[in-house]
């Protein structure tokens, strides 16, 4: 039973009077006084620059693209023609990070910006030509005066760019496969999308400059090595390869500590010069915050943090380069209260270093999760398209035990969720590393975010996922338990050594639904592409069962092998061309070898993961539908399916029906189950048969759907259980089609216990539960407690919740600018209902509901 | 053996009729006629069947098949078909020839063993959340083999069990239900015999004293309260229910405000049923707030929901 | 007028990361639809004054 003893603690932290349900009572303040649990943070968030896109489109017409990073990278790439690649791109870094502008919007206590001005998107022509007329071509994002400048960067870039380099290694014929976006995912250097996780306890630890001191002592003891006697030159040659990686590093890390202190001789001019009397917090006491800032952003990163106010800065800094500007890279992947615990300590608990009050921490992290929401981020239409209603994947992730069981979460992990519940904002999504050992105010305020209907944060196993981060990745157990997730599902190893640094490691997907749908099709799509992207597996129409599994799993392998081919080509190129030395000097490994950010020999803990997105299931139901109808009751033939599938079921209604009406996955059915777990196994081996470069396992392999459920509905033909063409797909990894699981949450589990979890990374499952039930009832807690001990005990990996009206959505569909703070679960993150497409919040409404009477 | 007993659903992760997370089994008959029901699906013991508007697409076919007439399609204006039940024989033709799934049956007979095969299958459930199975209706009692018959399985399995009625039923009946019942919801809707009468069409006599028995043979039970607008939404109410409750003595181990809610309104209509709580706004937890702290103040563990 | 006999413009000291001769700080309070920012760009000391230009005082 729920303690009332730690639903008092919230409600006094949080300063909620009340004897209504919990999650209820905070959902009515902020409707009436607004989110934000300080002045400050209510005035961030009234003007906050949401930098979402919604259909592609940015939902903010106001932002616009800028050249000035394109500019100053071109600049600097011209003037160091002929470097040795990896000391170029620190050069760039360092042409830009001198002469970039700077900006510092009111009332920020966290300073850093990738853009020019507030609202601008930089853009990256290194990437290829693909993204740059993107944004180029659009009007709407791009100000007549710089097309033709922006046209000649291209032209420029055309012989250096990543795009033209991995284009040498693809045959003509697979890229246009590739391309189609059918069979899955387009290569990476299309939209130039990449993922990583930044060691950032190197730099909150030690600072920058002892870090470039530990670099100039490596080129030191090598250039000693060299003058040896006798010479030895296998040990000698890489040497030479070295001494320029920790140049680049020194180079890059050097730049950083500059343009951080541009913040802070920026900080203090505006505190000593400035009109400062229009601010919420006062003229005088505005003034005190920024000289802070001035002191904080003069300190870090270059030296090791103070406390929380420090390391919260280093970090934010940190992120600004590796993921904004040294390169684009999605995510906000941390361990956050692991990574910023001993700084929260010192501040908040022994005030030893910056001490500030518990609810000045709070405010802190509300300052951040606002940062986050107005980061413009530029990232190809495709990946923008699967993205709708946020800016980037930004999840962070909390929770967890260490190697011997113990509860790893801390007065931290409860005030970074305290602040969520606080600023109502649907980023940066929080992904919460769950056990039942997990202490009960902690798991509390879990639920209560989950019952303001987030969607966050989304709960993995964190027992199942270590265990398979040893046993599959031989990760050592104190890494293993220490992980955060990339982006949505996967995890990644977090610390100061050898974390994930690339998409090409771990990332990337190939379509769900696609593959069985070639297998009936002899490999032509006749949907999207009208071309042939499948291998021939012969004609369906005369398969017997085994044939037909067969002829999926042939597809599953040619696409696979597509995707793998094009990960290592891409991680290769971008070793020669897009080095990172700033996240090179971040990692631990990368200092101690000499080697680029982007290496992957002799990688100690390598990621190497990818998955199913759309997940897998659709397969399954389509296959569960022909055996029930076709080879077992006999009723049709796989010619008479083929033809009505090609008319996509108009004029077959009745049969359609029927085939709607097969089992499903979902519903705790034998007959459907297993059929998903044949799909999941097959695909599994496929994937572990594969050996990228230091996986002797294996790649591991994750189900789920990011949204592209949605967006692929036109890519993903009429389907065997009932969809027509264009209609959403399954919308998670594991989830039931919405509106087939008929039988409620507990059948969901039992049906996805049944599924090889073991064997994978991740399985993303999408629930709904009654908001009834989780906001505005007494015994919602227990409930749900029993509910996801069930699920741990069942050893599924995730589960994410839905906990939202169909009523409040209907009406935030007629009066949008009533419901900004409705937030809904997606897929792998949270958006605001509001800046979702019309199809995308219809396919969220038709979700099923158990509506308890 | 009762015969034909027909259940209109079996529904998991049922976590308003009793403690925990549960499945509760609904089965079709009753012989109050509650005006507000929430289960109008639960009245008649015999198969009926929903029209489900959003699936129809006007095509007109069930008109065509009926061998009653009871359907009228003009295809005229979008208008959709109307039904009248009562030249309704039931003959379900209708629901068998719709191509678009817009005629549904409701109420199906179940063997014993799909029923505990499916309520068995959320034993892990229950086991985390002290939750199990709940037989529900209509009136349960009206198939007290049938409902002692179930509970017994659910009981030989190790799973918790509730009764959930009306408590109009003969002692009899009962009396073959309890040994197999650890926990006995039961409904109180009003104090006055004749109001409650006229409003549900029964006699309480019968309902009040099987409570005293259910409690007299220590039984656990809890008091579930309908809270109905214009009803019994009243101070009187409540204070004579906590009369009764301690007149019931130790087996009471506490009180379920129920708020009237609409949610019902769209099955009425896919029956064909007029609803007398049409526009009738739903109470919410703050409308019965007063009548939480009557109850806790007279010592009675107290919910609003169940 | 110049840059350099500007009121918003601020040199920036020799050993500076971004010192670069004959170049220095532009700082500008400004404002748009949602709020306000404190803008530093790169400006010429010799450049030719913009619309903003206000005299140096101190």
């Amino acid at each position: 039973m729920a303690s009332a003893a730690v639903l008092a603690e919230i409600k006094q932290e949080m300063n909620l009077e009340t004897n209504e349900p919990f999650g209820k009572a905070i959902w009515d303040k902020k409707l009436k006084e607004g989110p934000g649990s300080t002045p400050k943070t209510k005035h961030l968030y009234k003007r906050c620059r949401w930098a979402h896109t919604a259909g592609g489109l940015y939902v903010d017409e106001e932002i616009k693209i800028s050249l000035q990073r394109a500019r100053l990278y071109t600049e600097a790439h011209k003037a160091n023609a002929g470097e040795i690649s990896v000391i170029q791109r620190a050069k760039c870094l360092e042409h830009y990070l001198k002469n970039c502008d700077l900006y510092i919007q009111d009332e920020e206590i966290l300073v850093g910006v990738n853009s020019a001005r507030p609202a601008t998107l930089e853009l990256y022509p290194e990437g290829g030509a693909a993204n740059m007329f993107d944004y180029l071509e659009d009007e709407t994002l791009c100000p007549p005066e710089l097309y033709d400048e922006g046209v000649e960067m291209v032209e420029y870039w055309k012989q250096w760019s990543l795009s033209a380099m991995c284009e040498r290694y693809v045959d003509p014929e697979d890229l246009r496969v590739m391309s189609s976006a059918v069979t899955g995912e387009t290569p990476v250097w299309t939209h130039f999308y990449t993922n990583c996780i930044p060691p950032y306890q190197s730099v909150l630890e030690d600072g920058l400059e002892k870090r470039i001191e530990w670099c100039e002592k490596n080129i030191k003891n090598a250039k000693a090595k060299l003058r040896q006697y006798p010479w030895n030159g296998e040990e000698n040659f890489p040497l030479f390869e070295k001494i320029d990686n920790w140049t680049a590093m020194i180079i890059s890390a050097k730049a950083v500590i500059g343009w951080a202190r541009r913040y802070s001789r920026l900080a203090r001019i505006i505190a000593e010069d400035f009109d400062l009397s229009d601010s919420v917090s006062g003229a005088n006491q505005r003034k005190k915050e920024l000289l802070e800032v001035a002191d904080i952003c003069y300190n870090v990163p270059a030296k090791p943090a103070r406390g929380l106010k420090d390391a919260m800065q280093s970090k934010w800094f940190c992120y600004m380069i590796v993921q904004n500007i040294e390169r684009y890279s999605s995510g906000y992947s941390q361990l956050e209260d692991d990574l910023l615990w001993p700084y929260y300590k010192r501040s908040v608990i022994d005030k030893t270093g910056q001490p500030m009050t518990r609810a000045e921490a709070i405010e802190l992290i509300e300052c951040e999760r606002l940062k986050v929401c107005e980061r413009t981020v530029t990232k190809g239409r495709w990946m923008r398209i699967i993205h709708p209603g946020i800016n980037d994947l930004h999840i962070l992730s909390i929770g967890g035990l260490d190697e011997n069981g113990n509860d790893m979460s801390t007065d931290l992990t409860d005030a970074i969720l305290e602040a969520a519940l606080n600023i109502h904002t649907n980023e940066p999504s929080i992904a919460f590393k769950y056990s039942p050992k997990i202490n009960e105010k902690t798991r509390r305020l879990v639920y209560e975010c989950v019952s303001q209907g987030y969607g966050f944060p989304s709960i993995k196993h964190h027992e199942r996922n270590t265990k398979h981060s040893i046993e599959k990745h031989d990760w050592p157990p104190e890494v293993a338990a220490r992980w955060a997730l990339v982006l949505c599902m996967a995890p990644g190893a977090t610390g100061r050594y050898s974390t994930q640094h690339s998409r090409n490691e771990g990332g990337g997907g190939i379509d769900g639904p696609n593959q069985g749908l070639l297998a009936l099709w002899d490999g032509y799509d006749d949907w999207f592409s009208k071309s042939q992207v499948g291998v021939h597996t012969g004609d369906a129409s005369k398969f017997t069962w085994e044939e037909l599994l067969k002829a999926v799993r042939t597809q599953i392998e040619n696409s696979a092998q597509l995707m793998f081919m094009n990960k290592e080509i891409t991680s290769y190129a971008e070793g020669k061309r897009l080095e990172s030395p700033f996240l090179a000097i971040m990692d631990d490994w990368n200092v101690e070898e000499g080697v680029g950010a982007y290496e992957r020999y002799n990688k100690p803990y390598t990621n190497t993961w990818s998955s199913y997105y759309p997940g897998p299931l659709a397969i399954a139901d389509d296959l569960t539908a022909i055996k029930y109808w076709i080879f077992d009751k006999k009723k049709y033939t796989m010619a008479q399916l083929l033809e009505a599938l090609k008319a996509n079921w108009n004029g077959y209604e009745e049969m359609r029906q029927e085939f709607l009406s097969a089992p499903k996955f979902g519903n705790d059915d034998d007959y459907a189950d297993e059929i998903a777990r044949w799909v999941f196994d097959t695909s599994t081996d496929v994937w572990e048969t594969v050996k990228m470069l230091g996986a002797p396992k294996g790649v591991q392999h994750i189900a789920q759907s990011v949204s592209a459920f949605v967006t692929r509905g036109p890519m993903v033909g009429a389907e065997p259980f009932g969809r027509r063409h264009g209609e959403p797909t399954h919308d998670g990894g594991v989830s039931p089609y919405m509106g087939l699981d008929k039988k409620g949450p507990t059948a969901v589990l039992k049906s996805v216990s049944k599924l090889p979890h073991d064997r994978m990374k991740g399985n993303q499952l999408n629930q709904r539960l009654p908001v009834g039930l989780m906001r505005e009832s007494e015994k919602g807690f227990d409930v749900w407690t029993a509910y996801m001990k069930t699920w741990h005990d069942l050893g599924i990996d995730h589960v994410q919740f839905n906990v939202v009206r169909t009523e409040d959505m209907r009406a935030a569909q007629k009066e949008p600018e009533k419901w900004d703070h409705l937030i809904v679960r997606i897929a792998g993150y949270s958006a605001r209902f509001i800046s979702l497409s019309k199809l995308a919040q219809d396919s969220i409404i038709s979700r099923t509901v158990q509506e308890l009477g | 053996m009762d015969n034909n007993v027909l259940v209109t659903n079996v529904q998991r992760f049922s976590t308003n009729d009793g403690p925990g997370i549960r499945t509760t089994v609904f089965l079709k008959g009753c012989h109050l006629k509650c005006p507000w029901c929430h289960n109008p699906e639960c009245i008649n013991p015999y198969k009926e069947f929903y029209y489900l508007e959003k699936n129809c697409l006007k095509c007109g076919h069930c008109a065509e098949v009926c061998p009653e007439g009871a359907i009228d399609f003009q295809g005229v204006n979008g208008e959709f078909p109307k039904r009248d039940r009562k030249k309704c024989t039931r003959c379900m033709i209708c629901v068998n020839e719709c191509p678009y799934g817009a005629l549904e049956t409701v109420g199906r007979e179940w063997t014993f063993d799909e029923l505990i095969k499916e309520v068995e299958a959320d034993k892990l459930f229950y086991e985390n959340s002290g939750g199990g199975l709940t037989v529900s209706g209509g009136e349960c009692l009206d198939y007290p083999e049938f409902t002692a018959g179930l509970l017994k399985l659910a009981k030989d399995a190790g799973i918790h069990t509730c009764l959930d009625t009306s408590g109009f039923a003969p002692w009899k009946s009962i009396e073959q239900v309890l040994p197999y019942t650890d926990l006995v919801l039961f409904d109180i809707k009003c104090m006055d015999s004749r109001k409650h009468l006229e409003a549900t069409g029964v006699s309480n006599e019968i309902i009040l004293r099987n409570a005293q028995k259910i409690a007299d043979a220590t039984k656990k039970m809890r008091l579930r309260l309908p809270i109905i607008p214009g009803f019994n939404d009243e101070l009187r109410h409540i204070e004579e229910v906590v009369k009764f409750a301690r007149e019931l003595g130790p087996a009471v181990e506490g009180i379920d405000l129920l708020p009237f809610h609409n949610w019902a309104e769209g099955k009425y209509k896919q029956l064909d049923i007029v609803y007398a709580f049409a526009g009738v706004g739903a109470l919410f937890p703050e409308h019965v707030a007063e009548f939480q702290k009557i109850i806790e103040n007279n010592g009675f563990e107290v919910t609003i929901g169940g | 007028m110049t840059c350099k006999d500007c009121k918003f413009f601020y040199p920036v000291a020799e050993g500076e990361f971004d010192y670069e001769q004959g170049k220095g700080d532009c700082v500008n309070a400004l404002q748009d639809s949602k709020g306000k920012y404190w803008l530093v760009r790169k400006a010429k000391e010799d450049a030719p004054s913009c619309a903003n230009f206000k005299p140096n005082l101190k």
